[in-house]
């Protein structure tokens, strides 16, 4: 097993709005400081096998506008949202059109705005970049079975790589998210999807793991073993070594979670969202700077979210 | 007879003269004689929660104190410690609800509960938890209340 990295990097633990959380050695200020707004409700039309819309019903629906729904987040206390939601029958959440509102949500509310965008063309990028989308998230998919299989998606890792290009060509800070285990619990596109994130200038990488949800066609599925996502992980780090590298908010619960965060710190990567009980303390005592922060892994460092 | 119910909108909270509730952490604490005192999520604290996917107990004779955390789960939309409304030792922890956490979910007050305490200052911790028909409701739609506003209920 390869040993923790040295002191050099920060490590950055995270617990956005998104879940509220609490830990012996971190509980967020804010437990409301970022939180996700749907743009379809609990709608989606591609019904993915690892969620079936399931994960859209734990956020804050965007009713009856968008800007009614951050105007009362804003008011709640939140100081940044992720706009997201059920994609259409192309893989596309239905952002188009909607620039001036998402304006409005950063200028008038004063809120963070990061977006999740599934594909998407160049003029709906552009759309973004001058709407003034401060990140924008995408889960880039590398293997066309996977796109078929799991999302229902008639699109391969070109499509994906072209909305890649879209968002980092238009301008907006771009934050890839790539699923480990996401082909039925198997690592099958994860490797080419990395290769895209090598070829583009992206603002960090955040890496989740399969998380099987109750009541979805992958609830009994056994997500990847933790000797594969601990080298998926050694291998994002190698390959980008400047770049931020963090362990976004999805992964399995339990003692499956230590150990993925465990093997987070043993890579080095930069930040941890939701860390496990006493995560923080073994980064701690190994020498690695720590810093809290209330934000979205896209906003770490931003005013007033470290400490 | 049957016991009165407390229904506020999708969340139900049975009020009968044994059941109190923290109104903090969201728990329920029903007497069961002699200082027993069992303890589950209400079904409002599940809602707030999410579907829940891991629960972690402190294992039975353990001693627990009021305020402390006695567990823990995780949830869609929640990680962190399940606090313990009263003081003295855990007599009992539910293994099923542990092999199969979705229970909490759906059988809240039933085969979902979570522990037994064997309580040893029961008047004392019983005097800030919600308590009756009526105060059960009064609470309950206040809390119902701000979480909607506050997003936190979100369908």
């Amino acid at each position: 097993m390869p040993s923790e990295p040295g002191p050099a990097r920060p490590v950055v633990f995270s617990a956005p709005g998104i879940k509220r959380y609490a830990a012996r050695d971190f509980t967020p200020c804010n437990p409301e400081s970022f939180r996700p707004v749907s743009l379809t409700g609990a709608r989606c039309a591609l019904s993915c096998a690892h969620c079936e819309g399931k994960l859209l019903r734990a956020m804050v629906p965007a009713r009856p506008s968008l800007l009614d729904a951050c105007a009362r987040l804003a008011r709640a206390g939140t100081r940044g949202v992720l706009i997201t939601g059920g994609c259409d029958r192309k893989g596309r959440v239905p952002l188009a059109g909607l620039g001036e509102e998402l304006r409005r949500v950063r200028d008038s509310l004063g809120l963070s705005v990061a977006v999740h965008t599934g594909l998407l063309d160049r003029a709906a990028a552009e759309e973004l970049a001058q709407a003034g989308v401060e990140r924008a998230m995408l889960d880039l998919i590398g293997a066309r079975e996977t796109a078929r299989e799991v999302y229902h998606l008639e699109a391969g890792p070109e499509d994906y790589e072209a909305s890649l290009a879209a968002l980092v060509d238009s301008g907006v800070p771009t934050l890839p998210h790539i699923v480990l285990g996401l082909h039925y619990g198997a690592l099958k596109g994860e490797r080419a999807a990395l290769e895209m994130v090598r070829r583009h200038r992206v603002a960090g990488l955040v890496l989740v793991v399969l998380t099987p949800l109750p009541g979805t066609p992958m609830a009994s599925v056994a997500p990847p073993p933790i000797g594969e996502v601990e080298e998926f992980f050694h291998l994002a780090r190698r390959s980008l070594p400047e770049l931020p590298v963090w362990l976004g908010c999805a992964r399995p619960c339990g003692p499956a979670r230590r150990a993925i965060d465990r093997a987070a710190l043993r890579a080095g990567l930069d930040g941890i969202a939701f860390p496990a009980e006493g995560i923080v303390a073994r980064a701690r005592a190994s020498g690695r700077e720590v810093v809290l922060s209330d934000a979205c892994c896209g906003f770490v460092g931003a005013p007033g979210t470290d400490r | 007879m049957d016991e009165p119910l407390v229904v506020v909108k999708d969340v139900q909270l049975p009020a009968g003269d044994s059941y109190y509730y923290d109104r903090t952490e969201h728990l329920w604490a029903r007497l069961e004689g002699e200082g027993r005192v069992r303890v589950g999520l209400s079904a409002f604290a599940q809602k707030a929660a999410g579907a829940i996917a891991y629960v972690k107990l402190k294992p039975a004779g353990k001693p627990v104190q009021k305020g402390r955390a006695f567990g823990s789960i995780e949830a869609g939309k929640y990680i962190g410690p399940l606090k313990s409304p009263a003081t003295g030792s855990l007599e009992a922890v539910n293994a099923e609800a542990l092999e199969n956490p979705g229970l909490l979910n759906t059988d809240p007050y039933g085969r979902g509960w979570l522990a037994v305490i064997e309580a040893t200052e029961l008047s004392r911790d019983l005097a800030d938890l919600v308590h009756g028909e009526d105060a059960i409701r009064r609470w309950i739609e206040e809390e119902y209340n701000r979480y909607v506003a506050e997003g936190l209920f979100a369908e």
